[in-house]
């Protein structure tokens, strides 16, 4: 009789322990799409700032629309996972470095206060997204180290709990764009 | 020599006042049986200390104004100073860092601009005063200097790094851990919302708060509020002193000159001027 005590009484302090573990981990995965959601409203704040910088400078643009349409079509498609959120990001990065460009060769087009305005934005919302990006892959760590680590690992395994993503900033692109 | 000039006076003061209110203080003792001779020459006597006493700290202050002066403009275009005005406890209670005093003395207002960034500071001290009924005892919880300085970024919402050494709680904000495991080990984070604190808290700023952590000595307390980065530094120290009897030499430029350089490397180490 004693050993069946013993017996429920373990079972009992190891199913507590699971159920922790395991709200935990679905603490740290809440936390995780939280960030990702902040990473979500900064990328639309660019988007929303890089067009209307896209709008300023059109007609100075010689080169082909194309790179604003493929944004336009990856803000339109975007859902709230990681990759997409990178692709969008990649393809503002790309539309960004095209601004620059122009603004290097038009410095009176650079100098308008609407421009100035608008670069003082985008070095703002460039700002937002970095905090956002760093809070997520921190957020990232912490779980994807939780999972990893025994005993929670076991837990992992039997609610396949696996490593999340972390968002990675395009290497050629890693710093941000400056508008000089 | 500003210092041979104050000691030259110092000595004038001394050779002055003190000998003739001792030597009368002595024949008021030798005349005691006659006590109306006793009592008027201890009386002149008395006054000739005071009035030295108070010609000497009139001396050493206007001393330490005009070192004080010439460290500040070697450093700031625009300040000003009062030695006795400080921070007012309402200030510093808004940096939410230090707890509410039983007893609040700042002196050392100064007030200026650096690269852009506005400041004020005041050398605070702050102390607890507890009783049993029988006896009071004061504690020193806080001895340094309080700073405020303009902060241009946009600070919706509250954040407050401090050493882990001394930390305080703050149970009503998040407790944030940052990726830099080196700064979590040697700071304590907390912030209204955890984007605010990565916001502010950028690698770079991040580095360069360890870096001033290594270089200046004492505890650093930090908040971010309203635009503006409260820094309490926790030094044990009263700035911008000079002892009256203590040695005077060119030291005292140097340590008054180290003294308003912490305002300085704040301001040029975090980069807060907003055109950087």
């Amino acid at each position: 009789m004693e050993l069946l005590y013993i017996g429920l009484g373990i079972a009992v302090v190891i199913g507590l322990w699971f159920v922790s573990t395991m709200n935990r981990f679905r603490v740290l995965q809440i936390k995780i799409n939280e960030a990702l959601s902040g990473i979500d409203v900064a990328l639309t704040k660019r988007f929303d700032v890089l067009t209307k910088m896209w709008d300023l400078v059109k007609k100075y643009m010689e080169f082909e629309q194309s790179t604003l349409e493929k944004v336009v079509k990856l803000r339109q498609t975007a859902k709230a996972t990681v990759s997409d959120q990178q692709q969008l990001n990649t393809g503002l990065n790309e539309m960004a470095s095209q601004l620059n460009v122009v603004l290097e060769q038009y410095p009176e087009l650079r100098a308008t206060e609407n421009m100035q305005e608008l670069q003082r934005s985008v070095q703002d919302v460039e700002e937002h997204l970095q905090a956002a990006r760093r809070l997520f892959n921190a957020n990232v760590s912490i779980y994807n180290q939780s999972i990893v680590v025994f005993p929670n690992s076991l837990v992992a395994s039997a609610i396949q709990a696996t490593k999340s993503a972390f968002f990675e900033a395009d290497s050629d692109k890693r710093s941000d764009v400056t508008f000089n | 020599m500003l210092h041979e000039s104050f000691l030259n006076e110092r000595t004038k003061l001394f050779k002055r006042y003190v000998p003739a209110s001792l030597g009368l203080l002595l024949l008021g003792f030798i005349l005691s049986f006659l006590w109306i001779y006793f009592v008027a020459i201890l009386v002149i006597g008395a006054i000739g200390i005071v009035v030295f006493m108070l010609q000497l700290q009139q001396a050493t202050a206007s001393f330490k104004d005009t070192i004080l002066d010439r460290v500040l403009q070697e450093f700031f275009d625009e300040y000003s100073h009062n030695k006795t005005a400080g921070l007012s406890l309402f200030d510093v209670m808004e940096s939410e860092l230090l707890d509410k005093p039983d007893r609040y003395f700042a002196n050392d207002f100064i007030q200026g601009v650096h690269q852009g960034v506005g400041f004020a500071m005041s050398d605070v001290t702050m102390q607890r005063v507890t009783s049993d009924g029988k006896t009071t005892r004061v504690s020193t919880y806080f001895r340094g200097p309080v700073m405020i300085f303009d902060f241009h970024k946009e600070t919706k919402g509250k954040l407050i790094v401090q050493q882990t050494r001394r930390a305080k709680l703050f149970t009503q904000y998040k407790s944030v851990s940052l990726e830099s495991v080196n700064f979590n080990k040697r700071f304590r984070t907390y912030a209204t919302n955890d984007k605010l604190a990565f916001f502010i808290l950028t690698p770079h700023f991040m580095e360069r708060m360890q870096r001033l952590e290594d270089e200046i000595p004492g505890n650093f307390y930090f908040s971010f509020i309203n635009g503006k980065m409260y820094v309490a530094l926790h030094n044990n120290q009263d700035l911008f002193e000079v002892n009256m009897f203590g040695t005077i030499s060119e030291k005292i430029y140097d340590r008054f000159y180290h003294e308003v350089k912490i305002i300085v490397d704040l301001i040029e180490e975090l980069r807060l001027n907003p055109n950087l």
